[in-house]
């Protein structure tokens, strides 16, 4: 593990609250899974994954890679981004897919909801 | 302006880890918890109109990633090089399995799909959780952010540690 990462992670509130999200949810999973409650279950198991990555996240920042050679060799999130007319133009197209993702999300869960039927969600070929 | 672009690639991984993270658990269970070829049709049905869906998450994390943190993506793609052929063709075998699987009624060939199915599934499980251990470890970077690690050597905390050590 790399020593510079417990530092900045506990200085970080988004660590906390990635921290907070993954009790949280933990909670949520155990007490689904004993009570039998599928759709608690399901939400505390990806909200576990949610808060684990993003309070892993949260400590990585801003060193996105480490080096162990010699820590000023180690990349950050701001010697590696791109310049500012860049990220400019990536704000212009970034919400457009974003958008485009989300719709295709929504599409896809109302398409496919409720339990599975092969007869029904095979498309001919599972 | 960068914390934030970080906070949105990062939001784009966790979505792409969740949604496809479903996928590769129920590849890894397959055989644990279907026993007829019937059974296994229907893990399959469950996520074969959603893992195409799931990987665009994939892809626009990693277009993003190209364009906001260019640097980054130079240095770990390069360095990562065998990782991320490895999930590569994890993820073009776990597609063929589960679109092809289905195709020929002989359980020859569905024995075969399922078996790469399941393989392709732990194969990149262990290589995604791998890379995020690096992440919290580190990588021998140069002063150019140029970096190359054997894939393993024996899988202990101690010596050379490599990609898929300890």
């Amino acid at each position: 593990m790399r020593p510079d990462l417990l530092g900045p992670a506990l200085a970080n509130p988004f660590w906390w609250l990635g921290a907070l999200v993954v009790l949280g949810s933990a909670i949520a999973l155990i007490s689904g899974l004993s009570t039998r409650r599928e759709t608690r279950a399901f939400l505390g198991s990806n909200f576990l994954l949610v808060g684990l990555l993003a309070a892993g996240g949260a400590a990585l920042y801003p060193v996105m890679l480490h080096s162990t050679l010699a820590p000023e060799n180690s990349l950050t999130a701001h010697a590696v981004a791109a310049g500012p007319r860049a990220l400019a133009i990536a704000s212009m197209w970034w919400p457009v897919g974003f958008m485009l993702a989300i719709a295709y999300f929504v599409f896809i869960s109302r398409r496919y909801v409720g339990k599975v039927s092969v007869q029904r969600d095979s498309q001919g070929f599972y | 302006m960068i914390a934030i672009w970080y906070g949105v690639v990062a939001f784009m991984l966790i979505a792409y880890v969740v949604l496809d993270g479903r996928n590769f658990g129920s590849g890894m269970l397959h055989w644990f918890v279907a026993r007829t070829p019937e059974e296994r049709r229907q893990v399959i049905a469950a996520l074969g109109p959603l893992w195409s869906w799931h990987e665009v998450w994939l892809v626009v994390f990693g277009g993003a990633l190209l364009a906001v943190f260019p640097r980054l993506m130079a240095s770990a793609f390069a360095g990562y090089y065998l990782a991320l052929m490895l999930i590569l063709w994890g993820l073009i075998l776990r597609g063929i399995a589960i679109e092809v699987g289905g195709h020929i009624s002989d359980p020859l060939w569905q024995g075969f799909w399922d078996v790469v199915f399941v393989f392709s599934s732990f194969l990149l499980a262990i290589l995604f959780g791998a890379a995020a251990g690096n992440l919290a470890r580190g990588v021998p970077l140069d002063a150019q952010g140029n970096f190359s690690m054997p894939f393993f050597t024996d899988f202990s905390v101690r010596g050379q540690v490599d990609l898929l050590d300890w």
